[in-house]
């Protein structure tokens, strides 16, 4: 950890410090995606048509469209309306199955707006959009609606020779395609504009980018990891997640006017595109495209890190209190994933639905934003304990040092327990929501963590002591089993294990309490918090008016989530390697099982969908346990 | 001190609107607030419309948020979610597909970005379930429109708070629509402003 410290320092002065990680290293394409969600090289190389005009497309596209101009290329509002969600998801999976990739599906049955769905939804669903992320900012900032047709003409069609072979092909058809439609357009009010309101965010990926913006979660979590698009650049703490960013939505009026005109100047842009247009006649100079940088070497890095941190004032040095010097047997290689182009970050929400999509982003492509992820790593590892991106874990696995393994939370339910015992628990109070956020943002400074520590080392053997008698009584729950076979089970062992240690923790409360007032604001008992009166719902205005839910049923749902979520809710202690394994065997598998069970059960109101049993299997061993998981966010479940 | 000496309650709560393309949420949020049905064709833009409410004797400021339908914009439509206290699914009951594309397409996006949100859901036009000519479309696609109990099935399935149903054409509807939407808001539990946090802002 005090590496960590220094090394953020370092990365925070040098200029190796990257503050973009661009949107196709979010992009991590998943596994089993053959056609839609693939990246567009694979497609082709599944399924391609050729055109007449030699463009390769891919062959879902062909038959979609060929299917449309059949049905009924004049029927109001096409690609406009939203075809039936059911047979959209029909189609991708017939399209997408594996030996002939739907060369024989029958389209007869479908609607036209269904098949205008799929046709978008390929595009939507492409990694990198038909007009790459890279070229975003040239587009945006070359074009504009007041300079001449000559001149925006000039910059479109250099622009496109830019671009990948396969994606400049694309955009060819699509422009082609849109031009075919608006002909029409005295019968399906397709006008040129109406069609670039629908072109311009499918095939910029405008609107998935806001997918990729931090939430409210992350936000309160605190992760800042921005995010790029191509000329802003979204900071995951700066962004507000409540409004759309006022960047997006100018530049999305930028790509529709953009789109507009490539529409209606269709013909002299194919014309251009399809010849080799010769754009340094027209005097319009355009800035390379700079290519990525490779990786540097791991020797460059370091000596640039040591050139940086000495050209530091000495005051920031003494900062510091720690020389790069002091750590002579340290080199980068410490500090390395095994395989850094794989390194998984794991999304703390586990727990929650995107578990089963897409639990694992690929953030780390090259060193440096292996290195940038990490001095973040380090960042809230320092300044705020319980918001350690997980990919602190493989980097600190690594290194030798046990001193340097975070901190795992498992002590921290031991902590919140403690917590528990000395403040009893009242039902008019939401514990776990934000409570312990406000308690660790006090600790910021080196000082005051230093000296919790030292408080807390000296308490944690008291509490192991007790948490010994308590393990011998308890049988072990292996963390492989899943906990939804035996939902009572686990509920029931939670209850016994609180009652057990109620006792044993009551001897140390008048100890715990007072440890604990510094990080924890007194105030809270003003914390005004009002029940409103249950509706009545037997008489309602009008007939067709019904209440569906039982509130009484939920009531009792609040109840056992509140209280796990009590018991697990995240702090940040610092224990020794020995220490943490006792209490990782012991505790923290049991609150993980009763919430799990409560996220469960909310899931199967609403859709039927399988939770996945493997997913504790996933987890890698110091993951697994952590418990920031818990903290209810927003809108907590006692809401309900 | 004074601002903070203010026992005043500032209640605050956000319904968002969603459904599929045409299905009348526009113009029920036109009337909602307005009174005023239009009878032309206009898209809708991300638009938030605010009203006063006096609910069960408590003043609440109720701000309403529209949101555009298209695929391209269900992100979008997300990020409005990420606050909401209550999200109005609404469909046509002209239209089928739309009440097929609540289960399909709105719940998934809204599990999403907003999961354990409240959820109502508001069938809208009904003053078409008896116009003829109406009947006479959806016969020739052997169809009819979505009845209620259909409609209080699916309500059911996505455990819906209420299922309502309303005609912003003939203003049938719409106010209870409304208090119920808002009353859905309020229930449950809700937080003021805490006195710590009030502590610092001032100092």
């Amino acid at each position: 950890m005090r590496f960590g410290e220094l090394f953020m320092t370092n990365m925070r002065k040098s200029q190796l410090q990257i503050e973009v990680i661009t949107t196709d290293q979010f992009n991590a394409t998943k596994e089993d995606a053959t056609i839609f969600g693939a990246p567009l090289k694979e497609i082709l190389e599944r399924s391609s048509f050729s055109t007449k005009g030699g463009l390769c497309i891919p062959y879902v596209l062909h038959r979609c469209f060929t299917e449309i101009a059949k049905k009924g290329i004049k029927s109001e509002g096409l690609f406009r309306l939203s075809g039936s969600a059911p047979k959209i998801l029909q189609l991708e999976k017939l399209f997408s199955e594996a030996p002939d990739f739907g060369k024989d599906v029958d389209l007869t049955p479908y609607d036209v707006h269904t098949l205008a769905g799929t046709f978008k939804k390929l595009l939507r669903s492409l990694p990198e959009p038909v007009i790459p992320h890279q070229l975003h900012v040239y587009y945006l900032n070359g074009y504009s609606k007041s300079s001449s047709n000559e001149r925006n003409l000039a910059l479109l069609s250099s622009l496109g020779h830019r671009m990948n072979r396969y994606h400049f092909d694309l955009l060819k058809y699509i422009i082609a395609i849109a031009a075919y439609v608006e002909k029409e357009k005295a019968h399906n009010k397709m006008t040129a504009e109406a069609l670039a309101i629908v072109l311009a965010p499918t095939c910029t990926g405008l609107d998935g980018i806001i997918n990729k913006l931090p939430n409210n979660k992350e936000k309160e979590r605190g992760d800042k990891l921005s995010v790029s698009l191509g000329r802003n650049t979204f900071n995951r703490s700066a962004a507000s997640h409540n409004v759309l960013p006022l960047s997006i939505v100018k530049d999305l009026e930028q790509w529709t006017s953009l789109f507009q005109f490539m529409i209606v100047n269709h013909e002299k842009l194919l014309v251009n595109w399809t010849n080799n247009f010769d754009y340094e006649e027209t005097k319009i100079i355009i800035p390379d495209i700079p290519e990525q940088k490779e990786p540097e070497d791991e020797e460059e890095i370091i000596s640039q890190l040591k050139a940086s941190f000495e050209a530091l004032p000495i005051s920031q040095k003494e900062d510091t209190k720690l020389r790069f010097d002091e750590f002579p047997e340290l080199t980068f290689k410490d500090f390395e994933l095994p395989d850094l182009t794989i390194a998984p970050v794991i999304k703390r929400d586990y727990m929650r639905d995107s578990w089963q999509k897409d639990n694992v982003e690929i953030l780390t492509r090259s060193k440096s934003a292996a290195a940038l992820s990490m001095s973040q790593s380090c960042e809230h590892f320092f300044a705020e304990p319980e918001v350690i991106i997980d990919v602190s874990t493989p980097i600190f696995a690594t290194n030798q040092r046990k001193t340097f393994k975070p901190a795992v939370n498992t002590e921290m339910s031991s902590f919140s327990r403690s917590v528990q015992s000395a403040r009893p628990y009242s039902p008019s109070q939401r514990p776990g929501d934000g409570k312990y956020f406000e308690i660790l943002s006090q600790w910021k400074s080196r000082e005051d963590h230093l000296a919790h520590e030292q408080q807390k080392g000296s308490q944690a053997q008291k509490q192991e002591q007790a948490n010994d008698d308590a393990i011998a009584e308890e049988p072990e729950v292996p963390s492989e089993v899943t906990p939804l076979d035996e939902p009572s089970a686990a509920v029931g062992q939670e209850d016994d294990k609180e009652a057990a240690n109620m006792d044993q923790d009551t001897e140390n409360t008048t100890e715990e309490s007072s440890f604990a007032e510094p990080g924890f604001p007194i105030e809270q008992q003003d914390e005004v918090i009002e029940d409103v009166a249950e509706e009545q719902p037997e008489e309602l205005p009008i007939s067709g008016i019904e209440p569906l839910i039982e509130e009484q049923a939920h009531e009792n749902n609040i109840n056992v989530d509140s209280e796990a979520s009590l018991v697990s809710s995240p702090t940040a202690l610092e224990f020794s390697a020995e220490q943490q394994e006792v209490l990782l065997s012991a505790e923290s598998v049991s609150p993980q099982m009763v919430s799990l069970r409560d996220e469960d059960d909310c899931k199967n109101k609403r859709k039927d969908t399988p939770f996945p049993d493997t997913h504790m299997n996933k987890l890698p061993s110091g993951q697994s346990l952590d418990s920031g998981v818990y903290s209810t966010d927003g809108l907590s479940l006692s809401d309900l | 001190m004074a601002i903070c000496g203010d026992e005043q309650k500032h209640i605050n709560r956000k319904i968002v609107v969603c459904g599929d393309y045409q299905c009348g949420k526009t113009s029920l949020l036109n009337v909602m607030t307005t009174g005023y049905f239009g009878q032309l064709y206009e898209p809708a833009v991300f638009d938030c419309h605010y009203r006063d409410a006096t609910i069960d004797g408590q003043e609440v400021g109720v701000s309403m948020v529209d949101t555009k339908s298209t695929d391209e914009h269900e992100h979008s439509c997300g990020v409005h979610f990420s606050n909401a206290h209550v999200i109005l699914m609404c469909f046509a009951v002209d239209n089928r597909e739309s009440l097929d594309n609540i289960m399909y397409r709105w719940l998934d996006i809204v599990q999403e970005y907003r999961p354990n949100v409240k959820i109502v859901l508001v069938a809208l036009k009904c003053d078409l379930r008896d116009d003829e000519a109406t009947i006479m479309k959806l016969q020739q696609i052997n169809q009819h429109p979505v009845l209620y109990e259909e409609g209080l099935a699916t309500a059911r399935s996505i455990n819906a708070v209420r299922y309502l149903e309303c005609s912003a054409k003939h203003n049938r509807g719409v106010n209870e629509c409304f208090e119920q939407a808002a009353k859905v808001a309020m229930s449950g539990k809700y937080r003021l402003l805490r006195k710590n946090q009030c502590r610092s802002l001032c100092s």
